[in-house]
């Protein structure tokens, strides 16, 4: 039985499979896209980078003519946080009111969620 | 067992070298030849374009990698398989060393008769020249149950070639 099983294992080995076709060329045009990408964002962000360092805002010591001086002397000052008290400091000191205010611009955006909003008035028109 | 990447030359020669061993072993979960062909060419391509670390001996790797891309595709229905050999035209596997390409065809036909397990077995064994322990190993059995499937499907394949079996023994001395 064995040697049965042997013999017709070498009657098979007589046939063979065909051979696959060729491998098809590994594509790298997406790779090469991908690396256009990335060195056009490395590049806009070096520009950038090199557009702040050489073109900065303020130079320092510098007051821009818009800026009252106040809130330039005021920038020690952490701006409030609520209506509340802002309105008390304008009462009481306001210069750092201005200073306040001028930081708060900044850094925060208008609401334009709350129901009286004027940029929600006007989205709506 | 250290790992290591491969090199695009080195796929290319692992195709080239072990190609129609592969192809056979595809076709053993597929059997379209035409779909076990785009599995192999996955397969290796995926290797060519993100190697990833393989064993230093990558055959029972890329028979692995081989056996689950057929797996997938068989169950995600990307190609109809169909078992009706005689009307559908399955591409043609096996080439015989005499030309006898109606033995070949009988072959093939016969291999598809059998369950896959046991197709699976005797692909291993004949095509890629494995021992029953490793294609054990392979296969995830006891090598007893390899030996006992491989027993089968020889039985089976004997009693549909037998024909051709007489007539090439008398053709080839």
């Amino acid at each position: 039985m064995i040697d049965n099983n042997q013999q017709f294992e070498k009657f098979l080995r007589e046939f063979q499979p065909r051979h696959p076709g060729a491998l098809p060329q590994v594509s790298h045009r997406h790779s090469s896209r991908r690396l256009a990408a990335s060195a056009a964002i490395a590049f806009s962000l070096a520009a950038s980078v090199w557009f702040t360092m050489n073109h900065p805002a303020n130079q320092p010591g510098q007051i821009s003519s818009d800026v009252p001086l106040s809130s330039v002397i005021n920038r020690k000052y952490l701006p409030p946080q609520n209506i509340t008290s802002l309105t008390q400091l304008s009462i009481d000191d306001p210069p750092r009111f201005d200073a306040a205010l001028n930081e708060a611009s900044r850094h925060q955006l208008p609401d334009f969620k709350n129901r009286d909003s004027t940029l929600r008035v006007l989205a709506k028109q | 067992m250290s790992e290591r990447t491969l090199s695009a030359d080195e796929v290319r020669q692992l195709y080239d070298k072990h190609g129609r061993a592969l192809l056979a072993y595809a076709c053993a979960f597929v059997m379209d030849v035409a779909g076990a062909e785009d599995i192999l060419h996955h397969v290796f391509l995926r290797l060519l374009q993100k190697p990833p670390a393989v064993p230093d001996m990558p055959l029972a790797y890329l028979y692995r990698a081989v056996r689950n891309a057929a797996l997938n595709v068989r169950r995600d229905g990307q190609r109809a398989i169909t078992h009706d050999f005689a009307t559908s035209d399955l591409g043609v596997l096996f080439e015989h060393h005499g030309g006898n390409r109606e033995a070949a065809l009988a072959l093939q036909g016969a291999l598809f008769t059998l369950s896959e397990e046991q197709r699976e077995v005797v692909v291993l064994r004949i095509w890629s020249g494995m021992t029953l322990e490793e294609v054990a190993a392979l296969t995830g059995v006891p090598v007893n149950t390899a030996a006992s499937r491989h027993r089968y499907a020889l039985e089976k394949l004997r009693e549909q070639l037998k024909p051709y079996e007489g007539k090439n023994s008398k053709v080839r001395p």
